[in-house]
């Protein structure tokens, strides 16, 4: 790494963008506390100050998430809609812990516990780690132990609730051939570093040498050895894919969105019809989520089949579209 | 605004510049944000803030649609191909610029890194070119260096280590491997040399 650019491009605490004079920070708050539209423009060039003030506009309009049980298999574990990310921007860990958010997806790759989550006891949220297969090796179980044990000496978390073999499979046949993940999970689990199993699943199109979801989720749910399973879920996902994870939600696993907007903006963007039912015309990010949440299943017809879905989040702007898509949304 | 470089603002795109070929765009937004950061001229700072941006934009442009394998990464002018090398230089530029300007840029950044992590070789090298629609590797060249720093660079800025393991087998392939006298696959025992 060139030490010139670390010295350049230290971070965002000595921002050189030109800071928003008070009288524009006055009347962006105005907008943001009258939920009057994403006001990102403003917000992408605040001050440190400036944005704990606009985060706390922000987190008093939204108030809390609403939360839901994720799934039949982890006991009583009621989760917020949408997920803090470890590659979030850190600087929303605060307002994402104010709005409610209890859930830490890929928890494992922080160095260190941030300042956030110092505060607040380890039983007051959960957490994820999605342990790499990669590349191309879902059957060494060596690597998989080290990865958790290794993290949890970095972060100090104690436990992850889901061990998350990430990737997933390439085929069928290496979900149930290539056990090395789950017995790692095995090992772990009796050392009470984590609780429960899951998937992060990745599939083509989208990603090259995956197996179609039909195939490699329908595996997964008839193995009964998933608790959780994260899938990419969007406006463009197919009824016959829709159905199959709809089938996991009703044998009791937890379902997780992700790719919501990255795979799903497109069709999205070109569906204005939706976006209006939606109530969220013009706002694709949060268009998105409502569409991703709000899914009903194809088989019982009125449960979502997600309980809750991921969002990368880097500035206060898309945090306050993100976030805003729950309100009046069970 | 000042005549000294009121001529930031008025360049216009050169013939064949941005909209079809975005490969020099990251060395260039390197450079703005490398002024950014030395020059103490606050409005001359918003005129080098808004040619990055657009610069940034200009990539954006070019990412490989959704259903393709290699949707979301920037395409070559012949809008069939990707290269791993020249996307990711692009993609540190646009994590680089979100650690400036806040903007929603970063997500791009890590929506490739996250895809280089699973199309990374088990040597720990990436195809240098990819067939945008089917993923497939094109050509036997390979590489390291420009997904090694994005991969670094993510890290550093969130604080993480979501890369590490990936960014050592790329440190390795550098290493061990005559790259980049020789950076080719024997198509016979598919192994880089």
């Amino acid at each position: 790494m060139n030490t010139d650019d670390r010295i350049a491009y230290s971070g965002q605490e000595a921002s050189p963008q030109k800071p928003l004079s008070r009288r524009e920070f006055v009347r962006l708050l105005t907008t943001l506390a009258a939920g009057g539209g994403i006001a990102a423009a403003g917000l992408g060039a605040l001050t440190p100050s400036q944005m704990a003030e606009a985060a706390e506009v922000i987190t008093a309009r939204i108030g809390k998430l609403p939360k839901m049980k994720l799934g039949e298999r982890m006991g009583n574990m009621k989760v917020s809609r949408i997920l803090i990310s470890s590659d979030w921007n850190p600087a929303l860990y605060g307002p994402g812990l104010a709005v409610g958010a209890n859930f830490v997806h890929k928890a494992g790759y922080w160095n260190s516990l941030p300042p956030e989550f110092r505060k607040i006891p380890r039983e007051a949220y959960y957490t994820d780690i999605t342990v790499d297969s990669t590349p191309n090796n879902p059957d060494n179980e060596d690597e998989a132990y080290n990865q958790v044990v290794g993290s949890l000496q970095r972060n100090g978390l104690g436990y992850y609730d889901i061990f998350r073999a990430h990737f997933g499979w390439r085929s069928v046949d290496a979900f149930k051939h290539q056990t090395g993940t789950y017995r790692a999970f095995k090992r772990l689990k009796r050392e009470r570093k984590v609780r429960f199993f899951g998937v992060s699943q990745h599939a083509t199109p989208g990603d090259s040498n995956y197996p179609a979801y039909p195939d490699i989720i329908q595996a997964e749910i008839d193995s009964g050895l998933i608790d959780s399973m994260q899938v990419w879920f969007s406006a463009s996902t197919t009824p016959e894919i829709t159905e199959v994870f709809a089938r996991a939600h009703k044998a009791g696993i937890g379902m997780t969105a992700m790719k919501t907007y990255a795979q799903g903006a497109g069709a999205m963007r070109a569906n204005p019809d939706l976006q209006r039912k939606l109530g969220a015309e013009g706002s694709i990010g949060r268009a998105c989520i409502r569409y991703s949440l709000s899914k009903t299943s194809p088989i019982s017809g009125k449960n979502p089949i997600f309980h809750c879905c991921v969002s990368a989040l880097t500035n206060m702007g898309m945090f306050d579209e993100n976030m805003s898509a729950l309100i009046k949304m069970a | 605004m000042s005549g000294g470089f009121s001529h930031l603002t008025n360049i216009k795109p050169l013939p064949g510049e941005g909209r079809t070929d975005y490969r020099h765009l990251p060395e260039f937004i390197r450079a703005l944000l490398y002024e950014l950061a030395i020059t103490d001229s606050a409005e001359k700072k918003a005129v080098l803030m808004k040619r990055a941006q657009e610069a940034a934009a200009i990539i954006v442009e070019r990412l490989a649609p959704v259903g393709w394998n290699g949707e979301g990464l920037p395409l070559e002018p012949d809008g069939k191909r990707i290269s791993i090398r020249t996307a990711s230089e692009a993609m540190e530029a646009l994590a680089l610029l979100w650690a400036v300007d806040g903007g929603p840029w970063l997500g791009r950044a890590q929506h490739v890194a996250h895809r280089l992590k699973s199309w990374q070789r088990s040597e720990g090298c990436w195809p240098v070119y990819l067939r945008a629609e089917s993923g497939e590797p094109e050509g036997d060249e390979m590489c390291a260096a420009a997904p090694l720093s994005l991969l670094r660079r993510l890290d550093q800025l969130l604080g993480t280590c979501e890369y590490t393991d990936t960014a050592e087998r790329a440190v390795d392939w550098l290493l061990h491997h005559e790259y980049p006298m020789k950076s080719r696959v024997d198509k016979k025992s598919n192994k880089t040399h």
